[in-house]
């Protein structure tokens, strides 16, 4: 694709806590190019979020620490001035956060909410500003926009709260807008509406996304490419066809074995993974998953060395790759 | 919101009504003849002649129920007489009231500043020398009894600036109302200023440290609110996100006990001012209640529960420009 805008590179957050360091995430690798959909799918505490909120440097300063390193364009993030990071904030990269009712301000206007916004990045009258977000609550698809634009978000509907979100977000065109479980907050019945709305209006804008979700059925017909996180690190990483066709980690085979099918004639089961997610505190030693592993074998040593992934491509961390990947085969994946 | 304000004013009325028939009926259930008071105390052995008289004169012969009717318009128009004093009771008002008012006025814009000052700069520098130094010192001022403060300040302005020459701004009259020059009633000149700033800040004193802690954790509570962090996401100043998205939110509970805190300020402000030589209702009120001074102590009363009412209306009324959620559920119904 395009020019590289995000690069992520051995990231790692931990934050110090009471009863010692929880290791969030433990070098995470990520790269976005202009106009790209890069989906990163995960369970809650797999690190999807923090990553997600260390890009932009919100994580609280006190206690957290942040190694590796974080480029956009060609600058790092994490060496970066809190001016310089103001202009990247709502600026470059905005965010989409998962509850829209607890993210929007509750004591003021949606409208006032996207206007200072875009006074703090583009300066202009008060009046330009609104037109701006008039002209944004119209484009997500909010009815009478005009109106709708002095109303507060508790008189939004919950899809409509995200629309103004989205409206937010991109209100001053950022090359990279990160949706933080968008949907996990809304009826069912507006997730797949607001998830469309999120891709089209980006793609108009030419924006790239970075689409965090624990849910891997949503990803699939609007990313491009994937990132399945577990335990802090990606475990799987590919194009949405190599990861969907080919799972060939076995927590990535265990997330779609455990998402309902559409085109299923009922004969197959869902299957959900066993055990428990690990404690961050202290997490598994080894490849993370093993204790939760069909696959895991003594004598490859998944409870003992920690697997990387193994190609730029299609990158699957596990060290037996190859018995995983078969295994598709089998099932006819 | 008009409905609402003329329920609260109704309900205020009632209020006032319970406070006088409790007052009334305590009065006569408790120990102590008043036409012996009045001739002349009660281990002076008055004679009977005279304490005859003056139950004829004072109606204390008639009927409970009499008396009450008679006494609830008295004091309704304010047009009963001192037992004590023989001073008409709307006098005492209108002498007292203003003094009092004008007092607990600067004494809440103290703690507005000062307090809410100190509890956002300590919240925002928390555990930082700032900080410890605020929670010390609204530790002590709030120990300290008024009076031994009163006492000590008392001493550097009014006696050691003396001494050593200070600035004439320093040196303060130790006691006193002063020259009673007030512009739109609220505004002392520069003479008048000397005379209210200490019984102000003494007054103040107490509650200004509750106010900064109570500012400080509300702050604090409202900093990790989901909304803040959207704000920090849009690329907002720190002292953007703190007027316009924590302090909005965090001021709710400061603003109830402001309001509660000015009714007692007003009426009760007994130590401050006797201290001061300050002559507002409270010091009135207490001398009242101890000679079992009837018109007094209910008029008085009766201001001082009006004043309460109607701040808590305010504080209640502005709860709904704090919070539009409030607005639409409290005032409309």
């Amino acid at each position: 694709m395009g020019e590289r805008l995000l690069s992520i590179e051995g990231l790692r957050v931990g934050f110090d806590t009471d009863d010692g360091r929880v290791q969030s995430v433990r070098g995470v690798d990520l790269t976005i190019d202009r106009g790209e959909v890069v989906a990163v799918v995960g369970e809650s505490g797999s690190g999807k979020s923090v990553t997600a909120l260390a890009v932009l440097g919100l994580h609280p300063k006190q206690r957290t620490v942040i190694e590796g390193c974080i480029r956009w364009h060609d600058e790092d993030l994490l060496a970066a001035s809190e001016d310089r990071l103001r202009e990247v904030r709502g600026g470059e990269i905005a965010m989409v956060f998962q509850d829209p009712l607890t993210a929007l301000n509750p004591v003021h206007t949606v409208g006032r909410q996207i206007i200072e916004m875009v006074r703090s990045h583009r300066g202009g009258s008060k009046q330009a500003a609104r037109d701006r977000a008039i002209e944004m609550l119209g484009l997500v698809g909010i009815p009478q926009p005009t109106r709708r634009v002095d109303m507060y978000p508790h008189e939004f509907s919950g899809g409509m709260r995200q629309r103004a979100m989205i409206a937010m977000a991109l209100s001053c065109e950022p090359q990279l807008v990160i949706a933080d479980e968008p949907t996990t907050a809304l009826d069912v019945t507006v997730q797949a509406q607001v998830l469309e709305l999120l891709v089209s209006s980006t793609e108009q804008l030419g924006s790239a996304v970075l689409l965090i979700t624990h849910d891997l059925g949503v990803v699939a017909g609007l990313a491009d490419r994937v990132s399945v996180m577990y335990a802090g690190r990606v475990v799987e990483r590919g194009t949405i066809d190599e990861v969907f066709a080919a799972p060939s980690h076995p927590y990535t085979q265990g997330l779609l074995r455990s998402l309902p099918r559409v085109d299923a004639d009922g004969s197959d089961e869902l299957i959900p993974i066993g055990g428990q997610p690990p404690s961050m505190l202290a997490p598994p030693s080894g490849c993370a998953f093993h204790p939760r592993c069909g696959f895991a074998a003594a004598e490859s040593g998944c409870a003992d060395r920690l697997p990387e992934l193994d190609a730029d491509t299609h990158g699957v961390a596990c060290w037996r790759r190859a018995e995983v990947a078969a295994r598709n085969a089998e099932v006819g994946t | 919101m008009t409905t609402f304000i003329v329920r609260r004013l109704v309900s205020l009325l009632l209020t006032l009504l319970g406070g006088f028939t409790v007052l009334f009926i305590l009065f006569f259930a408790l120990p102590g003849d008043p036409a012996e008071l009045m001739a002349g105390g009660g281990n002076k052995n008055p004679s009977p002649a005279v304490v005859a008289a003056i139950r004829e004169k004072f109606h204390l012969n008639d009927s409970v129920a009499e008396q009450y009717v008679r006494r609830l318009g008295e004091t309704v128009t304010l047009s009963g007489t001192s037992y004590q004093t023989k001073e008409p009771v709307r006098d005492v008002v209108a002498e007292r009231l203003p003094n009092s008012l004008r007092l607990a006025v600067w004494a809440i814009a103290i703690e507005i500043t000062v307090g809410v000052g100190f509890g956002v700069l300590s919240a925002r520098r928390r555990n930082s020398f700032a900080d410890y130094a605020s929670t010390l010192s609204a530790v002590v001022m709030s120990a300290i009894p008024v009076f031994v403060l009163a006492y000590l300040l008392k001493q550097v302005t009014g006696v050691y600036a003396f001494q050593h020459n200070w600035p004439d701004a320093l040196r303060l009259p130790p006691i006193g109302i002063g020259p009673k020059e007030w512009y739109l009633g609220f505004i002392p000149s520069l003479e008048q200023l000397k005379y209210l700033i200490q019984p102000a800040i003494i007054l103040a004193s107490v509650s200004t440290a509750i106010v900064a802690r109570l500012t400080r954790t509300t702050v604090l509570e409202a900093s990790t609110m989901d909304h803040v962090r959207t704000a920090r996401s849009k690329g907002l100043r720190d002292g953007e996100v703190t007027r316009r998205h924590i302090l909005r939110n965090a001021l709710i509970p400061v603003v109830t006990f402001l309001g509660i805190d000015f009714g007692t300020l007003v009426g009760f402000a007994v130590l401050t001012e006797t201290v001061f030589d300050w002559p507002g209702l409270g010091s009135k009120v207490a001398r009242a209640a101890s000679t079992g001074d009837l018109p007094v102590v209910l008029a008085l009363s009766m201001v001082v529960m009006l004043v309460y009412g109607l701040a808590n209306l305010i504080v209640d009324v502005s709860y709904a420009w704090l919070d539009p959620r409030i607005r639409r559920n409290g005032g409309a119904r």
